[in-house]
C-alpha cells in the first residue's frame, strides 16, 4: 500500500441481497443467484464506482431452513465457476472467490486460483475460510467438523502448500515443490504457469486467536466482525501489530468490515427503503410457555418474534401486536442489551418512543433478531460514517453488503463513492489492471529454489 | 452427399480438443478467446478443454478447464464447453457444484469428461498412494453416482420466489440424497440448482475393459481410444452392441488429426474413417498455431457442402446438438 491511506472497497455479493428480505424489494432481481448476465452486471456497476473487488462467499451444505433467515445462502453458483465468468465480462475489479480449505485440497485451490487469475489478468483472490459451518461434514464424508485447532493447522500447512504450487512454474522453470508436511506430501509442479500476480491475493476473516494469527501472517485483506467503533479500533491495532512479527508492515494488510448501506437522496427516503425492507421479514409465532422457559435468558436468540424480545430486554411485552407503539415506560425499565438495542433502532431508523416518529414492537423483533448493523442515512451522512471510521483507525474501507439488488449497489456508486472521491480519500481511476495494483501491494519474488537444469 | 449409415443421414458431430500448442500463448485469455470463437465459426458441437497431459513437455501447460470454460462461456454462444476433470482427486461434492454451475453460466452447454487416476495419475499431487486402476474406476463410479443424485436434489421448481408471500423455495422440492456407500457418505442437498441440461452431458474415453464398461453404463459422449482404423471399428461396433442391449444412447467419437492439405483431402479422409468406423462424431486435434483458423476456412466449407456438417446450430444446449433429451429426476413425484 501506498504511504498515502486511501479506502478500499468490495461488495459482499450474496445475490438475493444481505438482508434476508432483501429478494422481496419490488425492484429486487429475485432470480439473480443464477442469472450470470445479471451478475456480470452487477459486477460492471462495482468497476465502474473503482471497487477493489467483488466478493463470492460461499457455504457448503444448504437447508432449506435458510429461506427466512439467509436466502441468498441456501443455493449459488459454485464460486469459481462464476469468479471465471464474472472475469470475461470486466477488466479491473478484484474477484474473491471463498474456498474452504478443510474441504478442498491444496493442489486443486492452487490449480483453480492460478488458472483464474490468467484469465482475469491478475484479478483472483482467494477468501481462505475454514468454517464454522458443522452441516457441511455431512456432504463431505466426515462424522463430524474438526476442531478449531484441527482446522488452523490444516490451514496453515494448506496455504504454504498452495504458495510452493504457486510459484512452481515460472518462466520455463519447472520447480519441484517437494513439499514434505504433517498433512500433505506432494512432488512435482503445477500445471499452471506462475499467476500473473505471483501469489493469488488472499483474504481471510474470523475473530478467534488462531485466525488472527493466520490473518496477520498470510492475509492481505481481512474481513473483519465490526459490531461498533471500538471493538473494530480493538481488532485493527491487533492485527496490525501482529503482523510486525511476521516482517509485514501495517500497509500490508487492509482490514474491511462488514457495512450494510441503505442510502437515498434524503435521510427520511433512506429510512423509508429500510423500513420497506424489515417489512418483508416474516416473523416468528410466539413461543410455547414451555419454550419461552427453556430457552431462558440465553436460548432462542435470532427467533422473531416478541418472545425473544421480551427474554433480551428483561421486559415481558408479549401481549403486544408487532404494530404497535412502544411506551416510554418499556425503555425505562429494559436491561442494558434492551437499552442497546433501543439506541441501535434510533441510530437506524431515528424513531424513539417519545418523539413525533416513534419506535414499534416491530423494531425491537427486528434487532433483538439481529437486524441491528449497517448505515441508514442521506449520502453525506454515509459518508461521514465511513470517513469517521476510516480515519479512526477502525478499518481500511468497508466490504459493503448490498441489502438487495442492483438498487443498493448503483445507490452506493451513484451518491456516495461521488463524495468519497471529493473528499480526497478514495480512488478515481484504478492505478493499474491487478487486484495487487488496487492494494499497493507489489508481486512477491519466487520462494522456490530455481532448477539447477530448465527441465522437466 | 454422401451418408453412412451410423449417422442416419444426419450431419456428423464435431469436437475440437483444445491444445495449447494451438495457440502461441495458452495463458493469454484473449487468444482463448479467439480460439473458442473460431471453433464455433466452424459450427463444432463441443470444444474439450483437458487437464495437461502428465507425461507432456513444459510447453503443454495450460489454465484449468472449469475455470477456462466458464471464462469462454460468456464469450460463445452456442458451442458445447467440456471440461475434464478427473474424479479420483475431487470430492464428489465439489465436482458436482462445478459441473452443474458450468451448465448455469452456459445456459446448457456443459460437459465433463471423466477420468481418473488410473489413466492420468496425478496422486503425488494430491498426497495419495498409487492405486489400481480397479480403485480408480470404483471410486469413479461411485462418484458419477453421486453427482447424478446431488443433480436431481433440487427439482427444476424448487424455487418459488413470491415476493407477495414471501415463499422462497418449495422445501418439498429439495431433496437429501443420503447417498452411504462404499466410499463416500453425502447427505445433501446440492447448494446449486437443477442446472437447465438437468445432468451436464458426461463424456468419457473407452480405453480398456474396465473404462469401456463404465462409459457404456453412464457415458452420454463416448470416445474410442486411438487405434488403427480396423480395431476402432470393432471396438465401435461392439460399444454400440453394448450400448443397445443396455438400452442406452450414447454418440460415439473417435479421434483426428486432420494435419495440412487441400480441404478436400481432408474432407475424404473425415468422411472415410467415419464411413469405416460408422461414427457420430470427430473430435479433431490441431496442435499449431493457425491450424484451426485454416481448418474452419477451408475444410469447414466444404464439409458443409457434402453435408457432413450443419451450417449452423439448431439448438441451444450442448444435449439439443447431440439429440438428447434431459433425463428425468429421480426424486420428482
Amino acid at each position: 500500500m501506498s504511504d498515502t491511506r486511501e479506502l478500499h472497497f468490495g461488495l459482499m455479493f450474496w445475490a438475493n441481497g444481505t438482508h434476508p428480505s432483501g429478494w422481496r424489494m419490488p425492484t429486487a432481481h429475485e432470480t439473480a443467484p443464477f442469472d450470470i448476465e445479471f451478475l456480470q452486471k452487477v459486477t460492471q456497476i462495482a468497476e465502474g464506482a473503482k471497487f477493489d473487488f467483488l466478493f463470492l462467499g460461499d457455504r457448503l451444505a444448504s437447508d432449506p431452513a435458510l429461506q427466512t433467515t439467509n436466502p441468498s445462502q441456501m443455493s449459488r453458483l459454485e464460486p469459481f465457476i462464476s469468479a471465471s465468468s464474472l472475469a470475461a465480462a470486466t477488466s479491473h475489479i478484484g474477484i474473491v472467490v471463498t474456498a474452504n480449505p478443510t474441504y478442498y485440497d491444496p493442489y486443486n485451490i492452487a490449480h483453480l486460483t492460478a488458472s483464474l487469475d490468467h484469465l482475469s489478468g491478475g484479478r483472483a483472490s482467494w477468501n481462505l475460510v475454514t468454517g464454522a459451518d458443522e452441516i457441511a461434514a455431512a456432504n463431505f464424508s466426515r462424522d463430524e467438523h474438526w476442531d478449531t485447532e484441527k482446522r488452523y493447522d490444516w490451514a496453515d500447512e494448506f496455504v504454504e502448500v498452495a504458495k510452493k504450487l504457486w510459484d512452481s512454474r515460472d518462466g520455463g522453470d519447472v520447480r519441484d515443490v517437494a513439499h514434505r508436511g504433517r498433512y500433505f506430501s506432494i512432488d512435482g509442479a503445477l500445471d499452471v504457469e506462475r499467476p500473473p500476480q505471483g501469489h493469488i491475493v488472499i483474504l481471510h476473516a474470523g475473530t478467534s486467536d488462531r485466525s488472527r494469527e493466520l490473518g496477520a501472517r498470510d492475509a492481505d485483506v481481512i474481513f473483519a466482525a465490526g459490531p461498533n467503533i471500538a471493538v473494530a479500533k480493538a481488532y485493527y491495532g491487533d492485527i496490525k501489530t501482529r503482523a510486525k512479527k511476521y516482517g509485514r508492515s501495517e500497509n500490508d494488510i487492509a482490514i474491511l468490515p462488514g457495512l450494510q448501506v441503505i442510502v437515498a437522496p434524503t435521510t427520511e427516503e433512506a429510512v423509508a427503503i429500510y423500513d420497506q425492507l424489515n417489512s418483508f421479514v416474516i416473523l416468528d409465532s410466539e413461543d410455547t410457555p414451555e419454550e419461552h422457559k427453556r430457552y431462558g435468558a440465553l436460548g432462542g436468540r435470532g427467533k422473531r418474534n416478541l418472545s425473544n424480545v421480551s427474554r433480551t430486554i428483561g421486559v415481558d411485552v408479549r401481549d403486544h401486536a408487532p404494530d404497535d407503539l412502544v411506551d416510554p415506560q418499556v425503555r425505562a425499565d429494559a436491561n442494558e442489551d434492551g437499552q442497546r438495542l433501543f439506541e441501535a433502532i434510533t441510530r437506524l431508523t431515528r424513531r424513539t418512543v417519545t418523539g413525533s416518529a416513534r419506535i414499534t414492537y416491530r423494531d425491537l423483533i427486528l434487532a433483538a433478531s439481529g437486524q441491528i448493523g449497517g448505515v441508514v442515512g442521506n449520502p453525506v451522512e454515509v459518508a461521514d460514517h465511513i470517513q469517521h471510521w476510516f480515519e479512526a483507525k477502525a478499518c481500511d474501507g468497508f466490504n459493503i453488503f448490498p441489502a438487495y439488488n442492483p438498487d443498493t449497489v448503483t445507490a452506493f456508486a451513484d451518491l456516495v463513492v461521488p463524495i468519497l472521491q471529493e473528499r480526497g480519500l478514495y480512488r478515481k481511476e484504478y492505478s493499474g489492471p491487478t487486484f495487487r495494483h488496487h492494494l499497493g501491494l507489489k508481486r512477491p519474488e519466487n520462494t522456490l529454489a530455481r532448477p539447477s537444469v530448465a527441465a522437466e | 452427399m454422401s451418408l453412412s449409415s451410423g449417422r442416419a443421414g444426419n450431419p456428423l458431430k464435431f469436437g475440437y480438443v483444445f491444445s495449447p500448442r494451438d495457440v502461441s500463448n495458452a495463458f493469454d485469455p484473449d487468444q482463448l478467446t479467439a480460439q473458442a470463437q473460431l471453433a464455433e465459426a466452424g459450427v463444432f458441437d463441443f470444444i474439450r478443454f483437458q487437464e495437461r497431459a502428465l507425461s507432456g513437455v513444459n510447453s503443454d501447460a495450460r489454465t484449468e478447464p472449469f475455470t477456462t470454460a466458464s471464462f469462454l462461456a460468456t464469450r460463445t454462444r452456442r458451442i458445447g464447453l467440456i471440461a475434464q476433470a478427473s474424479t479420483s482427486y475431487y470430492e464428489p461434492f465439489n465436482l458436482a457444484r462445478l459441473i452443474a454451475s458450468l451448465d448455469h453460466v452456459t445456459h446448457g452447454r456443459a460437459g465433463w469428461e471423466l477420468v481418473t487416476g488410473a489413466e492420468r495419475p496425478a496422486h503425488s499431487h494430491f498426497s495419495q498412494a498409487q492405486r489400481s486402476a480397479e480403485a480408480h474406476y470404483a471410486r469413479a463410479e461411485e462418484v458419477v453416482e453421486i453427482l447424478r443424485k446431488l443433480w436431481d436434489s433440487w427439482e427444476a421448481g424448487a424455487f418459488v420466489r413470491n415476493k407477495t408471500t414471501g415463499e422462497y423455495v418449495d422445501g418439498a422440492k429439495i431433496h437429501a440424497i443420503h447417498h452411504n456407500g462404499d466410499l463416500f457418505r453425502i447427505k445433501g442437498p446440492l447448494n446449486v440448482a437443477r442446472s437447465p441440461q438437468g445432468h451436464a452431458v458426461v463424456a468419457l474415453t473407452a480405453r480398456d475393459d474396465i473404462s469401456t464398461d463404465l462409459a457404456v453404463r453412464e457415458a452420454d459422449l463416448i470416445f474410442l481410444d486411438a487405434r488403427p482404423a480396423v480395431d476402432l471399428r470393432s471396438q465401435a461396433d461392439q460399444i454400440r452392441t453394448r450400448l443397445n442391449s443396455a438400452g442406452r444412447t450414447a454418440r460415439v467419437f473417435a479421434d483426428l488429426a486432420p494435419g495440412d492439405g487441400e480441404p478436400g483431402i481432408i474432407a475424404d479422409r473425415i468422411e472415410a474413417l467415419a464411413e469405416t468406423v460408422k461414427l457420430d462424431g470427430i473430435n479433431l486435434h490441431f496442435g499449431a498455431p493457425g491450424a484451426l483458423a485454416a481448418y474452419v476456412g477451408g475444410v469447414v466449407p466444404e464439409l458443409q457442402a457434402r453435408g457432413l456438417l450443419a451450417r449452423d446450430y439448431t439448438g441451444v444446449t450442448l444435449r439439443d446438438h447431440l439429440g438428447f433429451a434431459e433425463p428425468a429426476n429421480r426424486y420428482a413425484a
